[in-house]
């Protein structure tokens, strides 16, 4: 399986070559219109949040000690933001689930991953878009989210997942070369989601998607602008 | 387009550090001899000494800490670990995997409690080792291990990996040359590139190396456990044959190859294995367990590999079947379906006599042969003219399978023909 190839290894290299804009988030709601979510419960899913250390190459390498300290500072932040709104907030990791149903919400963790990273490609990437969802955004779990009603008593739930890069010292260098040269070379770069389900009907009432190539999640201070940008304009 | 990348770059890192496995480089088709795969054994006086440091390079109860690439990669794949664990395509069956681990235990020793293996329903012979102890072996190599000590020659090799450390030191060596590269890449323009390729090169031979580690170490754990080393010489001879029948043949790159060429690799694994035997005691191949274990599941493994499509290798495997004397009914079955499904000039004369064989053996050997048998038999029945053998074979199928996908569609032929 350690198989290296030139395609891989070329695009690695082709990464470096790519500059992306500062700070951008784009929200999508369903077309039915704004979701009301006064008295609503909201089962807040397991985050799914990974950092990584840019090698001078480009390539992620991934950091448990940062995933750790991000965790837990958006886990902090949620709570403060998610508790100025009037809803009943659950998170699903206080809850005590059987062996079976703690499978059956990874799968739907799974499936919702599948469908937001859809949503990314082929519709906040508008060069992406389907032609048959040009003008709509009706995306949905269907009825595979349902069980966490039943389970639950909830009536929506809340998908976070980012992904973080910070450049080592061999990329900030090569950053600096890049610059003498004038070539712009890209650092690390914040790539996440917030995405809010129905879970009467599976649709996805509400999906933002953050880019971003500053703001820092390993530290207290600056992380609340991220979750800040993850929430913008959540229905509450 | 850049997420595509990141993805794609995510994805490719994340399976490299799944380690080396034990074959999926196959070897050059070319180098390969036409006498069957025999190699010419030195006489014992010539064995080459071998000297081998199977120390495991970290303590029971290893645990990286977390500020290093070692963690972040075991917390990457302890992630991935808890994703498989829900996942569709594994095995849960209690028995199958009581039995693999038991392999495993007597070669791991202290070591077991850190290992978690999972049987993976897969075509295809392959298993890998992550670094944080998890350990997938596919369905489709418990298919083609004949015998116990050949399942631990590849339990041994991916058991290697792990105590090597060798997925982290490919990733360190992997990301260090990459970085130098995009220094060069930068400085030089075009010279980069070709120290692009050079270094690629060397990243091949540094893998290679692993993998010689690998089976080293395994062949010394093999032994240690009572296993018949030389017998994974047999079984790289094996894959070898079905590599150059398998229709991706000619894919193959020998230059980017991580697996020690074929040849070579079966020659020194011999060597080693004479070595090691040189003075001591016999030791065991233990076929009769491994075949009883794995009967019950033979026809669901070979169901997959008739799915692959991959006619020529799948003729390998069922012929090293049929010369073992394994699952006669199955593998006479299982030609047929082959030749069926090939329908190369005389396949079908080739298939309605490899389903006359499985009928004939189920009969003799008083056993159920696959339902699949007698629906294909009406079906070749029917193309030949014969209409009362048709409908006979359809009668019997729907019997066995009242209840298959396609039984609305056979009731209907049946129909057709009174």
């Amino acid at each position: 399986m350690y198989k290296f190839n030139t395609i891989k290894v070329m695009s690695v290299l082709l990464l470096g070559l790519t500059v992306a804009a500062c700070q951008t988030t784009k929200v999508h709601k369903a077309d039915q219109g704004v979701v009301q979510l006064n008295g609503s419960k909201v089962l807040v899913m397991p985050l799914d949040v990974e950092l990584y250390e840019l090698s001078a190459a480009g390539a992620n390498e991934p950091r448990a000690d940062w995933t750790q300290q991000a965790e837990a500072n958006i886990k902090q932040i949620l709570d403060e933001r998610l508790g100025t709104y009037s809803i009943q907030v659950v998170r699903s990791e206080d809850l005590a689930k059987s062996e079976e149903l703690a499978i059956q919400e990874k799968r739907v963790i799974k499936f919702h991953e599948v469908v937001g990273n859809n949503i990314r490609y082929h519709k906040i990437a508008a060069f992406n878009n389907l032609p048959t969802k040009q003008d709509k955004f009706d995306w949905t779990l269907a009825e595979k989210a349902a069980f966490l009603r039943d389970y639950y008593d909830a009536d929506y739930a809340l998908f976070i997942s980012v992904r973080d890069s910070y450049s080592s010292a061999g990329r900030a260098a090569i950053i600096a070369i890049g610059m003498v040269l004038g070539v712009g070379i890209q650092g690390g770069q914040q790539v996440g989601h917030a995405s809010l389900v129905d879970l009467n009907d599976g649709d996805i009432e509400w999906f933002n998607f953050l880019y971003s190539s500053t703001g820092d999640l390993r530290k207290k201070e600056t992380a609340p602008r991220v979750v800040d940008g993850l929430l913008a304009d959540f229905p509450g | 387009m850049w997420m595509k990348m990141k993805r794609l770059i995510a994805a490719g890192t994340a399976l490299s550090v799944l380690s080396a496995c034990v074959a999926s480089t196959q070897p050059q088709q070319n180098a390969l001899p036409t006498d069957g795969g025999q190699v010419s054994m030195p006489a014992l006086d010539q064995l080459e000494p071998v000297e081998v440091n199977s120390t495991p390079e970290l303590d029971v109860n290893y645990r990286p800490k977390v500020t290093t690439d070692e963690g972040g990669w075991w917390m990457k794949m302890d992630r991935y670990e808890e994703s498989l664990q829900t996942h569709a395509s594994l095995v849960r069956d209690e028995d199958l995997n009581a039995y693999v681990r038991g392999v495993l235990c007597r070669l791991a020793k202290d070591y077991c409690k850190d290992i978690r293996v999972y049987v993976v329903r897969k075509p295809g012979f392959n298993a890998s080792m992550a670094p944080n102890g998890l350990m997938e072996v596919r369905t489709g190599l418990l298919l083609r291990v004949e015998n116990e000590a050949q399942l631990a020659t590849v339990l041994g090799h991916e058991l290697a990996h792990y105590y090597k450390l060798h997925s982290i030191k490919n990733w360190r060596t992997q990301r260090n040359t990459l970085d130098a590269m995009a220094f060069l890449t930068l400085g030089t323009g075009i010279i980069g590139l070709g120290a692009t390729i050079i270094a690629l090169g060397g990243l091949s031979s540094y893998s290679r190396s692993n993998e010689a580690e690998a089976d080293a170490v395994g062949l010394v754990l093999m032994d240690q456990a009572g296993y018949d080393p030389a017998e994974a010489a047999m079984l790289w001879g094996k894959v070898k044959r079905e590599y150059a029948a398998s229709k991706d043949a000619d894919m193959r790159n020998s230059f980017f190859a991580s697996h020690p060429e074929a040849q070579q690799r079966e020659k020194t694994l011999d060597n080693h294995a004479r070595w090691l035997k040189r003075n001591g005691p016999e030791r065991e191949i233990a076929q009769a367990p491994l075949r009883q274990r794995l009967a019950p599941y033979l026809q669901s493994f070979l169901e997959d590999e008739l799915a692959q499509g991959d006619f020529g290798a799948l003729e390998v495997v069922l012929h090293d079947m049929e010369e073992a004397g394994r699952a006669p009914v199955l593998v006479a079955y299982f030609k047929g379906e082959l030749y069926r499904k090939r329908g190369d000039e005389g396949d079908l004369e080739k298939a309605r006599d490899s389903y006359l064989a499985a009928e004939e053996y189920a009969k003799e050997r008083d056993v159920d042969a696959p339902s699949g048998l007698y629906r294909a038999l009406g079906l070749i029945s029917l193309k030949e003219g014969e209409q009362e053998r048709a409908r006979m074979n359809f009668e019997q199928y729907l019997q066995l399978a009242p209840d298959a996908h396609d039984a609305a569609f056979i009731r209907q032929m049946l129909e057709q023909i009174s």
